[in-house]
């Protein structure tokens, strides 16, 4: 079990009286962790780490870290390494200068300074740009200076504000696993704010998926993937086929003990098999048909309703013919709102 | 566009620059370089009066005066200015320069009424028992460099705001998280960045306040003169038409001047970083 | 997040320090006693009315609102015909035409009032009035030609192309297509132009004469033999039209504004 190095307690924030941006939020961290959160715009997500930044003042809730409350300290006196969106490096410094900025403030010695900023470019990946300006850099070199400027002061906590939206698909792919990978071998807990779930799930060891200024499920990728907390979670990680429980009983599905005041049941596409109709639980009739390369994506017409099957089952079944559909218990999901 | 259109349109804009300005310009400057071969003796006999040269150091030291202040009082005020919420920033904004809109008279008019003998600062302290005799506070240096700030402020504050707003919030906030405190972020960051602007609003409050008339005239009086008043009385009280075209050649030489030559130093400034990739 | 004390309290002191004087002038122009002093000893319209009845100060008024409304519309005219010619032909000699028109802003005011009264008035001999008009186009022509010249060039030229393909002549299309999406230029021109001319003082002082007083010069000399809150009273007046203009000038903008965003 990892230690608790850090948590968000009762967080409360509104920038007017009456609407909430974060609502009782409650979110803790693990030392050497990358911990991300994930939402749509306007979830609160941002904010969020914001709040850990101390740029955002609460109205109520504690932030502690390593056992001290943070909640009051300043930004400056915080000791985290923030990497913004759009960057902000310092226009009139040089690439050297942005970086060895923090350690100036440090007071470090003119020698350290010159060792660490060298040896955190060469881990980022920009030995040799020293004395370049920003505006000569291209996005991705921007991106590993902003990196490596907050990285070279050792904070205790690692913010990212969406560091990679700005950068084209492929750069994107290959500066995440370099984040991932310094991450690692830095061990520096770190807070991922991104909006892109493929990107969040590749490279996090837990997932906090946010939606109207709450926290829906925190937990691993593994987890989250397998069972997720609700609708809208599930629908974000691949599940499509959605029936009020009651029609559970219907198909002669069998739902346990403890999951019967469960709203919906649901089921990934590629978990329901095609069988032949007699020892179907379902009949349907093939509306749409489309190719997806490895397999087929069929939406089949049922008694409860269209179910989406995905199957790569040859030869595959045409459009109009009566299908058999099974759903084996364990891969469905039991979902209360 | 066709030459002739061309000629047309610019015609009149032309030839209101060209005669009324330009023309006028060079035949009233050049004859003061030819007495009557090419010399710089009408200069050279101007600096050579102690009254002229009192009046010329007098505005080249209260222009720098007034500008340093403005400065001064600039920076920390279109700082917190910067701060704000746009909706706030606009009406401050608005507010400041509402009176640049007024009529130098009126500006002057309002600090002979604080400044004067029978003024608002004189029967405040005589009323208090402060003071026996009212101070002489219109009618000296002081009273300019005071109207030229106060003419000049809202330029240098609405110049400098523009700029710091354009430094954008993010570049502070990493400033911070870098262990950066506001004030040191202030001199580190958000001063280096509005380097640029702060010349160029210094170079219109400089070239201004040496060019003005009326502050300098209403406040100044005849005891402290500046080069336009001197300008005015010369030419239009005593019809010194020689010595008012040297002053006016002057004039011009010193305001455009200091604007060129800060153009420069502000593009040499800003060319750090300039070249794309 | 950060109180900023000290900065708040300097950019307090400021405002202050630049709203107090006017602020001065409006609350003693309503003194009932003879002189600019606080507290008011009774509150009274006098001065008002006195300047009303001031001769000199009602023709000042009358002769600058005209100058200034005729200067204005004279140069909004010329800077718009100079303007389109300098946009639509660049190259060295517009540039150079550029920096003539915007020079009278650069030069030393009294400098164009000392040189026009020489050239024009005592050389050439033309008369005063002529010469006053001209000077304040001069001192008008910056204005007009930097704010077309600037929404100009923010104009989308494929919009006037767009009206050419589509069978509309060039002139035509000027009128329908460029001209209303000027206006906010050109009436932010014409209210700058009106503002500085009508509170122009260093070229109305050298082109003055019987009758041919501008308002800022009879409040100077006003100003010379009476110490009393007729100024003041004027000044108020003036502030008021002032703020009028101003609230005009953005509410012309903002509609500008809103015209280019239906269009899209």
């Amino acid at each position: 079990m990892s230690m608790q190095y850090g948590a968000l307690s009762h967080i409360d924030v509104s920038y007017d009286k009456k609407h909430l941006i974060l609502q009782d939020l409650n979110l803790e961290f693990n030392k050497g962790e990358l911990l991300s959160l994930l939402g749509p715009s306007g979830c609160g997500k941002t904010t969020t780490l914001r709040v850990i930044a101390g740029l955002i003042e609460t109205n109520t809730g504690t932030f502690t870290l390593d056992g001290v409350d943070m909640t009051h300290i300043p930004v400056h006196k915080r000791d985290f390494g923030l990497v913004f969106q759009s960057y902000a490096l310092f226009p009139h410094l040089t690439v050297f200068d942005n970086i060895a900025f923090g350690l100036k403030q440090r007071k470090c010695s003119t020698q350290e300074t010159v060792e660490k900023v060298k040896s955190m470019m060469e881990i980022c990946g920009i030995s040799g740009y020293e004395k370049r300006f920003p505006k000569q850099l291209s996005g991705g070199q921007r991106q590993r200076v902003a990196l490596a400027r907050a990285l070279v002061i050792e904070p205790k906590l690692l913010l990212l504000d969406e560091p990679l939206s700005n950068l084209d698909a492929q750069l994107r792919v290959q500066m995440r696993s370099t984040i991932k990978r310094i991450q690692q071998e830095l061990g520096i807990t770190t807070v991922f704010v991104t909006h892109d779930q493929e990107e969040c799930f590749s490279i996090s060891d837990r997932v906090a998926i946010m939606d109207k200024g709450r926290i829906e499920q925190c937990d691993t990728p593994q987890v989250i993937y397998a069972n997720p907390a609700c609708e809208m979670i599930a629908r974000f990680v691949g599940f499509k086929n959605f029936f009020p429980i009651s029609t559970a009983e219907r198909i002669g599905l069998s739902v346990p003990q403890e999951r019967m005041n469960a709203l919906l049941w649901c089921i990934r596409p590629e978990k329901i098999d095609l069988v032949d109709l007699q020892s179907a639980m379902c009949i349907g009739t093939v509306e749409v048909r489309t190719y997806l390369g490895e397999s087929y994506q069929y939406e089949v017409k049922t008694e409860l309703g269209t179910m989406i099957v995905a199957s790569s089952l040859h030869p595959p079944k045409a459009v109009g013919e009566q299908v058999g559909l099974n759903i084996a218990p364990e891969h469905v999901v039991f979902l209360d709102r | 566009m066709k030459l002739q259109h061309y000629v047309l349109a610019v015609g009149p804009s032309l030839l209101l620059a060209g005669v009324c300005l330009l023309i006028p310009l060079l035949a009233t400057i050049i004859p003061t370089f030819f007495t009557p071969s090419f010399s710089l003796s009408s200069y050279i006999d101007f600096f050579s009066d102690s009254f002229f040269r009192t009046i010329f150091y007098r505005s080249l030291r209260l222009s720098l005066l007034t500008t340093l202040i403005t400065i001064i009082i600039g920076l920390p005020t279109s700082y917190y200015i910067s701060l704000r919420k746009e909706k706030t920033r606009r009406l401050l904004l608005s507010l400041i320069m509402f009176p640049l809109l007024t009529n130098a008279v009126v500006r002057g008019f309002a600090w002979i009424s604080i400044l004067g003998r029978n003024g608002i600062i004189n029967q405040f302290f005589l009323s208090l028992g402060i003071i026996d005799e009212p101070l002489k506070l219109l009618y000296t240096d002081f009273a300019i460099v005071i109207g030229s700030v106060y003419l000049f402020l809202p330029v240098m504050i609405s110049t400098l705001t523009s700029v710091m707003v354009g430094i954008g919030e993010e570049v502070l906030e990493a400033s911070y998280s870098l262990g950066c405190s506001p004030s040191k972020t202030f001199f580190k960051i958000i001063i280096p960045l509005s380097f640029s602007g702060l010349l160029i609003a210094s170079v219109l409050v400089f070239s201004g306040t040496i060019s003005a008339y009326t502050t300098p005239t209403l406040l100044g009086g005849n005891q402290n003169m500046m080069l336009a008043s001197l300008l005015y009385q010369q030419s239009n009280t005593l019809s010194n038409w020689s010595t008012s075209a040297v002053i006016a050649f002057i004039m011009i030489v010193v305001s455009m001047g200091v604007m060129k030559l800060f153009n420069l130093l502000a593009g040499k400034v800003d060319r750090r970083g300039e070249k794309d990739v | 997040m950060y109180k900023h004390r000290f900065v708040t309290l300097i950019a307090i002191l400021t405002l202050l320090f630049i709203f107090l004087p006017l602020v001065l002038i409006i609350v003693t122009s309503f003194n009932s006693a003879n002189t600019i002093s606080l507290p008011l000893q009774g509150f009274s319209l006098q001065w008002f009315t006195k300047v009303f009845k001031s001769r000199a100060l009602v023709q000042s008024f009358k002769n600058s609102f005209l100058l200034a409304f005729t200067a204005s519309l004279v140069g909004i005219v010329i800077g718009l015909v100079a303007s389109l010619a300098l946009v639509k032909r660049p190259g060295r000699l517009s540039k150079a035409l550029l920096s003539l028109f915007l020079s009278p802003s650069l030069i030393p005011g009294i400098v164009i009032g000392y040189v026009l009264f020489l050239f024009l008035v005592v050389k050439v001999q033309l008369p005063l009035r002529t010469a006053l008009i001209l000077g304040h186009l001069l001192v008008v022509l910056p204005y007009c030609v930097r704010i077309i010249t600037a929404s100009l060039k923010e104009l989308d030229e494929s919009l006037e192309e767009a009206a050419r393909t589509l069978g509309c002549p060039p002139v035509k299309a000027f009128v329908v297509i460029v001209l209303p999406n000027l206006k906010p230029a050109m009436t932010s021109a014409f209210m700058l132009s009106f503002i500085n001319s009508f509170n122009n003082i260093p070229v109305s002082m050298y082109l003055k004469g019987p009758g041919m007083n501008t308002l800022p010069y009879a409040m100077m000399n006003h100003i010379e033999y009476n110490y009393d809150p007729t100024v003041s009273a004027l000044s108020v007046m003036l502030m008021g039209m002032t703020l009028l203009f101003m609230v005009l000038l953005d509410r012309s903008m903002t509609r500008g504004q809103a015209k280019g965003v239906k269009g899209e």
